[in-house]
């Protein structure tokens, strides 16, 4: 059973893509999603992630786990596009529709301006968490160490990636041993003041911390006999083989992103 | 040619203390060596210094000449080393990066910057050579730790290295994977000319002299012994540094005084001697697993309709391979999980009716890894941690964690950093603060694992202690020769169900079963059933003999 952040092999169309078109993709997909502000469009590069994400038979259940911390972020975009009570902030829309006044709550005035800008910077937030999710879960390691040293990545860099990839599921997993281990000795986390709650979490925290640590030596020590180290001044001397659905893949995000950039950038459609 | 030369090695960490002192041999192409000593007595370090991490990933202070394939390590450090030697370690879950067999044996040649072509080419070598063969699109998680410490191995052997380096690498594995690992070791050795130095601190000795050329003794970081396996572990030095000798050493030699062939000695040993009758167990039962099914999330069925008892005052060894449902059947038995079907009765009453704080208090569970449970700042506050969690008075917490540290020898340790503690001192340490709630049936999860030999018997004689207190003590472990020799009862479980169970003598004679299941007796019981094969007569009699003659001398 795979954990979060964690490549399972299958037999998916976005397994069989080749890592290198999955990057032009997704890399296409992000530069329209900074871009784009309009709700709808915005809407349909959801729609898009949602689909790649079902397709790729990402697990749902991660969306589950980064729900505490998507919802955090959630807030963080209702608080500043409440504030944007200036219809002048939106450029492209018109003046009459940016500045409208949805309600009002004592000193804050909400303008559909900001509304927008909300729902956008929400449907962006879940969209890049869905596209991410399924990149890491249709990409062996292997493939990501080829895909970055494709693009010349220093290989330090692509040495901290594969260890934080390796890590985190390993990590969740002895958050849980640690944690069934102290609630066996009488352990648990009841306190509602946070401060009492943070001191009654050193039971879990100094383990966790002490095997992390651990771990990370080893894995250090295991990828350097491994042969991390051992390339930097050697060349990259394989070449990527691409498919015909590749090529595809690479074709339409290229002219996806750059038409759609084009009519942002000269027509400011998609933008508010 | 010489792969490994060393003169007059000297490694201190600190500046002042020796770690390893005034080493000195050298490896030729295609010996196995054997590096036996205790915990702390230098192995891993001398490892260390062999494979260029020390002193360029891990900081150490050299004097002397080391050289690893006519490469002065100190000059070239681990990165000038790759494609000549490759290292081993223990927990194979650690070595492996990837999610496929294959591309975890891939990732060292594709970092070394290979072309695809050679990438292909050494994969396929590997998996070949290892055995893996048809695992090649499995994600290693889900194989067997045999399996998995191949994978390992195949990733290291697919740099095609001169020399490997090996540091406990069968330690945390089932017999079967021990087996494996071995038989390929073998393979690598003899087949492929690779020269293997393997680390080893007393519990496996007995499997591993077997494909050894030479064995190398460290003390203290010192050479006490060096020459062929025979020779040196027939010395006596072997058991005055706390190991055992291994079974068929000691009854060869025993065997070449008495100046008898082995059948004859056998015979008489039958004729003279009265076998030992079986005792019949009759403690009252605390706890009682009946038709017990468990399914993970995942769908995998651990456990297929599980029954067992638990006696008082008894020590009870669960044995089986890796994946074979030993752990959740535990997990299970403590209340930690909740079977979907079936229950466990303790007292007679369903586990999961008492509430945390009493359950902990009946029966409990030890983690294999102490670093699990362990973060107090001295052993003593870490042993008075449950109490203190169940708000027990300062003044009664004082004196059972007193009474506590004596039962479990660490009196001496009391105020010293849990951080600075050996591996021998954690695994009592975490007992210990698992045991001052005094639980009925204390489950140890492989309460032997990485330890040396000396600190097992030690670990295992303080638990069976605790049975003369009328405490039941669980023990799950895969070191048969400890098993048979504390427990009362034993139970193996395999695919999820239990296949036998009794006293150890009677679990451990069914060789042919044991052997369906790749079990490996310890190996009084093997060699038993050979001659009961050969002479004709009852194993169980062939094996009393066989005791008395290593005992006594026939």
């Amino acid at each position: 059973m795979p954990m979060i952040f964690e490549y399972e092999p299958r037999n998916t169309f976005l397994h069989k893509l080749n890592p290198i078109a999955k990057v032009i993709m997704l890399l296409s997909i992000f530069i329209v999603l900074t871009v784009y502000w309009d709700p709808r469009f915005v809407l349909t590069i959801t729609l898009i992630s949602t689909v790649l994400y079902t397709v790729s038979k990402t697990p749902p259940k991660w969306l589950l786990i980064v729900l505490p911390v998507t919802v955090i972020r959630f807030i963080e975009s209702l608080i500043l596009g409440i504030s944007q009570a200036q219809g002048a902030y939106f450029h492209y829309l018109p003046p009459e529709v940016a500045s409208k006044v949805i309600a009002k709550i004592g000193p804050i005035t909400i303008i559909y301006g900001g509304i927008l800008w909300t729902i956008s910077d929400i449907l962006k937030i879940v969209s890049t968490i869905m596209l991410t999710f399924s990149f890491i879960y249709t990409t062996s390691l292997n493939d990501i160490v080829k895909m970055l040293s494709f693009f010349r990545v220093p290989r330090k860099l692509i040495y901290v990636f594969v260890v934080a990839l390796k890590l985190v599921p390993d990590i969740l997993r002895e958050i849980n041993t640690t944690m069934i281990a102290q609630r066996l000795r009488g352990w648990e986390l009841s306190s509602k003041n946070p401060i009492k709650l943070v001191k009654q979490a050193i039971p879990l925290a100094y383990p966790f911390l002490r095997k992390t640590i651990g771990y990370v030596d080893t894995l250090t020590v295991m990828a350097y006999v491994r042969g991390f180290g051992a390339s930097g001044k050697m060349e990259l001397k394989w070449k990527p083989k691409f498919n015909i659905s590749d090529y595809i893949v690479i074709a339409t995000s290229f002219i996806g992103a750059t038409i759609s950039l084009y009519y942002a950038l000269e027509y400011g459609i998609g933008l508010i | 040619m010489k792969i490994v030369e060393v003169e007059n090695l000297r490694l201190s960490y600190d500046g002042v203390r020796r770690v390893l002192d005034n080493i000195s041999f050298e490896v030729s192409k295609g010996e196995f060596i054997v590096i036996l000593g205790k915990l702390g007595s230098g192995k891993t370090s001398l490892l260390r210094v062999l494979s260029g991490l020390i002193p360029h990933v891990y900081y150490g202070n050299i004097e002397g000449k080391v050289n690893v394939c006519g490469k002065n390590i100190v000059e070239v450090g681990a990165e000038g080393l790759v494609g000549c030697v490759g290292l081993v370690i223990d927990d194979p879950s650690k070595q492996i990066f990837n999610l496929t067999v294959e591309d975890d044996v891939a990732f060292g040649p594709l970092n070394m910057g290979l072309n695809e072509e050679e990438v292909l080419e050494r994969t396929r070598t590997a998996i070949k050579a290892l055995g893996l063969t048809g695992l090649e699109k499995r994600n290693p998680k889900e194989l067997s730790g045999g399996q998995q410490q191949r994978v390992a191995l195949a990733g290291v052997f697919a740099l095609r290295p001169k020399l490997l380096l090996l540091d406990e690498p069968i330690s945390m594995l089932d017999p079967l994977g021990k087996t494996e690992v071995l038989k390929s070791l073998r393979k690598l050795n003899r087949d492929y000319g690779v020269s293997c130095i393997i680390s080893e601190s007393g519990n496996d000795l007995e499997e591993v002299v077997e494909i050894a050329s030479r064995v190398i003794v460290l003390d203290k970081g010192k050479i006490v012994a060096d020459g062929e396996p025979e020779e040196i572990l027939s010395k006596n030095i072997v058991e005055k540094l706390g190991f055992e000798k291994p079974f068929r050493i000691k009854l060869f030699s025993k065997i070449r005084r008495m100046n008898m062939g082995l059948e004859d000695i056998v015979k008489s040993a039958i004729i003279n001697r009265r076998e030992s009758g079986n005792v019949t167990y009759n403690g009252e039962e605390i706890l009682n697993v009946k038709n017990v099914k468990y399914a993970y999330p995942n769908g995998v069925l651990a456990l297929k309709d599980i029954s067992l008892s638990v006696y008082k005052g008894e020590m009870l060894g669960i044995i089986g391979q890796n994946g074979s449902g030993k752990t959740t059947l535990a997990l299970v038995m403590a209340g930690v999980l909740e079977p979907q079907s079936g229950e466990v009765r303790v007292y007679g009453r369903n586990i999961r009716e008492y509430s945390l704080k009493e359950r902990i208090r009946l029966v409990n569970y030890v983690f294999q890894n102490p670093d699990n449970q362990l973060f107090s700042e001295t052993v003593e506050e870490e042993v008075a941690f449950a109490l203190k969690m169940l708000r027990y008075p300062p003044k009664v917490i004082s004196q059972k964690v007193t009474e506590v540290l004596r039962i479990f020898g660490l009196e001496k340790y009391r105020k010293m950093p849990v951080s600075e503690l050996t591996k021998d001192v954690k695994a009592l340490t975490s007992l210990a603060s698992i045991y001052i709630l005094e639980p009925k049936v204390l489950i140890v999860d492989e309460p032997t694992n990485g330890l040396d030999y000396s600190s097992s018997l030690k670990i295992m004689s303080i638990l069976k202690e605790l049975t003369l207190k009328d405490k039941s003590v669980v023990i799950i472990s895969h070191n048969m020769k400890l098993i048979h020799r504390f427990c009362d009862r034993v139970v193996v479980i395999h695919n999820g169900q239990v296949l036998l169970q009794g006293k150890p003598n009677e679990v451990f004679k069914k060789i042919s079963v044991l052997r369906r299941i790749s079990i490996k007796p310890p190996p009084i019981f093997e060699v038993a059933y050979e001659l009961s094969e050969k002479l004709g007569i009852d194993s169980e009699r062939a094996r009393v003999a066989l005791e008395l003659i290593v005992r006594e001398g026939g």
